[in-house]
C-alpha cells in the first residue's frame, strides 16, 4: 500500500519508493494505455512514458485528493500529449496491426471511436477534460469531483455541463 | 431552435439524476412531449457512451503487462535522474542557506544598529577632512609604521598592524 512517505520519498528521488509506487499502479496506467491506444507496442511506449514523466513531476501531487485519482488525471493528460506528439508513428503502427490482423470491420469502429474519443478530449480545455473523465468516464458524483478537484458543489455543476457543451460542438465538427 | 423551457445546465443535472423527484417528474413529462430536449439529452448521452466505451481495451491484452516494461522505465530513469538530483540540491541548498542567511542579516542589521549607539560615532566632515589631508596636506596616505623596508629603504611590503 501507497502512503505518504513513500511518495515523499519518492518525489526525493528514492527509486526504490519509485519503484513500489510502479507495482501498486503499474496495471492501472497499463490498462488506460490500452485504452487510450488499442495497441500493445504503443500502449507500452505511453506507460514508460507515463512513469518516466510521474518519476520528474511527483513532487507536483499536493495531497489533495488520493494519489490513485491525482495519478488518473495525469496518466491521461500524458496520454494524450503522448499520442498527439507520436502521432504519426501511432497511426502507422495501427494500420500495421491492422493489415496484420485482416482489418476487420468491428476493429476498424473500435480504431475510430478511440481515435475520435482522443481527438474530443484534446479539444476541450484541460479543466473540462478533467471534469469529463471524472464524470464520464470515471463515473464519480458530483460531491465526490467537488472533493478531488476542490471547487464547490455549484461550480462543478455549471462546469460538468460546460464541458459537455464544448465536447458535443466538437463532436459536431469531428463527425460532420 | 431550441426548446427554452429548461436551461441546458438543469437538462445535464437531470441526465446525472441530480435533481429532486418533483422537479425530474416534471422534466420527464416535457420530455414525452418535446423533440428538441429529447434530441439534445440523446446527443448528451450519447457523447458519454462513446467516451466510456470508446476507451474500453482488449481483455486479452488488460491482464498482459508487457515484462520489459520496468526495464525499460529503468533506462529512462537514469536520464531523469540529473534532474531530480537538481531538485534536491535545490531543496536542501535553500533548507540549509536560510539559517546563515537569516544570521547574516540580523547581524547586518546588528552592526548598522550599533553604529549609532557606539561612543566612536562615524563623522562624515572630519572623514573628508582627513581624507583632504592625505591629498593636499603633508600627512603619508600610508603610516610609515605600517611599510616593511628594505635595507636601502625601499618598500617591500605593507603591513596593517593594529587598528586602522
Amino acid at each position: 500500500m501507497i502512503n505518504d512517505k513513500i511518495i515523499v520519498a519518492a518525489a526525493d528521488g528514492d527509486r526504490q519508493a519509485f519503484s513500489k509506487i510502479y507495482e501498486e499502479f503499474n496495471d492501472m496506467v497499463w490498462g488506460l494505455a490500452l485504452k487510450f491506444t488499442e495497441n500493445t507496442q504503443v500502449a507500452e511506449d505511453g506507460a514508460a512514458e507515463i512513469f518516466v514523466k510521474l518519476y520528474k513531476k511527483i513532487d507536483k501531487f499536493d495531497f489533495r485528493s488520493s494519489f490513485k485519482t491525482w495519478l488518473y488525471r495525469f496518466s491521461v493528460n500524458t496520454l494524450l500529449n503522448f499520442l498527439e506528439k507520436e502521432k504519426r508513428r501511432y497511426t502507422a503502427r495501427i494500420s500495421d496491426e491492422m493489415a496484420e490482423e485482416g482489418s476487420p470491420q468491428a476493429a476498424q469502429k473500435k480504431t475510430d471511436d478511440k481515435v475520435l474519443v482522443r481527438t474530443l478530449l484534446s479539444r476541450i480545455k484541460p479543466g473540462e477534460r478533467e471534469i469529463m473523465i471524472l464524470r464520464e468516464i470515471e463515473g464519480r458524483s458530483y460531491k465526490e469531483i467537488a472533493e478531488i478537484t476542490g471547487m464547490k458543489l455549484g461550480t462543478v455543476k455549471t462546469n460538468i455541463y460546460r464541458a459537455r457543451e464544448s465536447l458535443r460542438k466538437v463532436y459536431k465538427e469531428e463527425t460532420a | 431552435m431550441r426548446c427554452k423551457k429548461y436551461s441546458k445546465k438543469l437538462l445535464n443535472r437531470h441526465i446525472d439524476n441530480d435533481l429532486n423527484e418533483i422537479k425530474k417528474a416534471d422534466i420527464d413529462k416535457h420530455l414525452k412531449s418535446c423533440a428538441d430536449c429529447q434530441s439534445y439529452i440523446a446527443e448528451i448521452k450519447k457523447i458519454g457512451v462513446l467516451l466510456k466505451t470508446g476507451l474500453k481495451p482488449a481483455r486479452r491484452d488488460l491482464n498482459n503487462i508487457p515484462e520489459g516494461l520496468w526495464e525499460k522505465i529503468e533506462t529512462k530513469l537514469e536520464i531523469t535522474d540529473g534532474d531530480i538530483h537538481l531538485r534536491r540540491v535545490k531543496f536542501i541548498t535553500l533548507r540549509k542557506l536560510w539559517v546563515p542567511l537569516a544570521a547574516a542579516a540580523a547581524a547586518i542589521i546588528l552592526i548598522v544598529g550599533g553604529l549609532g549607539r557606539n561612543g566612536n560615532e562615524f563623522n562624515a566632515d572630519e572623514y573628508v577632512s582627513e581624507q583632504l589631508d592625505y591629498i593636499y596636506g603633508d600627512k603619508p596616505m600610508v603610516s610609515e609604521n605600517y611599510l616593511n623596508e628594505d635595507s636601502n629603504g625601499t618598500v617591500i611590503d605593507m603591513v596593517i598592524k593594529g587598528e586602522l
